[in-house]
């Protein structure tokens, strides 16, 4: 038992405390999260361009440290089902207009709920912005652990010794 | 495991939102978005910038002859949706639009192509079907967005009015509208006891004119022949009796 509580330790990287990171990461971190705000208004209507500022952010920034690394994931996972969600109102509005469709009950629900997940996420968003400033991990429910998991995963290499082989004959 | 429990948790809820305001909702139309009050309002703007591009003309007889066609087909218009009114324009295109609050705009060209008073009729019913079924809303709302149409509600910049404007004029509706028009059309000319084939005769008079200008609410899609095919295929009403227009006696009493 105690062998095994070893191994899903050796996992993972140890997470440092906010006295232990420096200020740079720090604003890199909160970076991840205000830069897509900015890449949110240029992408309007079509909510893809601060997918894709998210991924060159991310790729950037990865390789600084696992806690920078683990706010750029969770910025950039995170926005992608409201990312999803936009460009599905978008053309459904749009087909809606062009087609001269009826906005029925399931298109105002649905309008309503992405209004509502666009709100809670930027609330959560200046909320992980704010504490990665202050150093801080903060987690959101499912995109939280799943950045953790790759962000903080002690990955070990295996050690390829090179090994020679005869030509083909 | 506790991962997938979250992600379930998060697309439950948004289920559930997305539900709940479903149920709260009610299902709104297109043209909705406009109501006939502010539409009235847009008329006014839009119409000044009409009257100031087009001359009305005032030639007596076209216009007893639009007024004769009027009165009839308004008599087999069970529920206007507007107070039609038809202006006759200066101009040799053969050409009629309808704009905002039923306000229909005839070119002189287009009374002196018909060879009947009944293709005139056939013409404008068509008109009044872009007017009852809200066309012209639809289509605005549709190019320009519910924000300008707003903005000319609101006395607009200029720039903007002209842009509508120009699309009222031009008049080009989509496949789905202009058949929709023509259905109306083909109705109301059976309610006001106009044989609604004169619908196809004009087209196939136009049709005919290779070398003559075909304008361009007639020109763009649908294709002529697909519309004069759809209509040809109606079934007339089987009582149906046509009533000529009496345009002569309309004349004689001025």
């Amino acid at each position: 038992m105690q062998e095994q509580q070893i191994q899903e330790q050796n996992k993972y990287k140890k997470i440092p405390q906010p006295n232990e990171i420096p200020t740079r990461e720090r604003e890199d971190a909160m970076g991840s999260y205000f830069m897509m705000f900015a890449a949110l208004a240029a992408g309007l209507p079509l909510p893809i361009i601060n997918l894709i500022a998210a991924v060159i952010y991310y790729y950037i920034n990865k390789k600084k440290s696992a806690f920078v690394h683990f706010h750029a994931l969770q910025s950039l996972i995170s926005q992608l089902p409201t990312s999803l969600m936009n460009i599905v109102l978008v053309f459904w509005t749009v087909r809606n207009f062009f087609y001269d469709l009826e906005f029925s009950r399931l298109y105002f629900g649905y309008l309503a709920a992405v209004v509502i997940a666009n709100v809670f996420y930027l609330i959560m968003s200046i909320v992980a912005a704010i504490w990665a400033r202050k150093g801080r991990m903060y987690y959101f429910l499912f995109f939280g652990p799943l950045s953790y998991k790759v962000a903080f995963a002690n990955k070990v290499e295996p050690v390829k010794d090179f090994e020679n082989r005869a030509p083909r004959l | 495991m506790r991962i997938f429990r979250d992600l379930l948790i998060l697309l439950v809820l948004f289920g559930l939102v997305w539900y709940a305001f479903s149920l709260w909702s009610e299902p709104v139309v297109q043209d909705d978005f406009i109501s006939v009050e502010q539409e009235e309002e847009i008329a006014e703007t839009i119409q000044s910038f009409i009257l100031s591009e087009f001359e009305i003309s005032s030639d007596t007889s076209f216009n007893t002859l639009l007024d004769t066609v009027r009165r009839r087909l308004l008599k087999g218009l069970d529920t206007p949706q507007y107070d039609y009114s038809f202006t006759l324009l200066e101009g040799e295109e053969i050409n009629a639009f309808c704009a905002f609050s039923g306000e229909i705009y005839v070119f002189k060209g287009l009374i002196e192509e018909c060879e009947k008073p009944e293709e005139l009729a056939a013409v404008l019913a068509h008109e009044i079907g872009h007017g009852q079924k809200r066309h012209v809303v639809k289509n605005l709302i549709r190019e320009l967005g519910i924000t300008t149409l707003t903005v000319i509600i609101s006395g607009g910049d200029p720039v903007i009015i002209e842009q509508v404007a120009k699309a009222v004029i031009s008049s080009s509706f989509s496949r789905k509208m202009e058949y929709e028009a023509d259905d109306f059309a083909f109705d109301l000319l059976q309610n006001a006891n106009i044989n609604p084939q004169h619908l196809t005769a004009f087209f196939i008079s136009l049709q005919s004119k290779k070398d003559h200008f075909i304008p361009e609410w007639l020109s763009t899609h649908p294709a002529l022949d697909k519309r004069i095919e759809r209509l040809a295929a109606k079934e007339k009403n089987e009582d149906y009796l046509e009533v000529p227009i009496d345009f002569k006696m309309a004349q004689d009493s001025i």
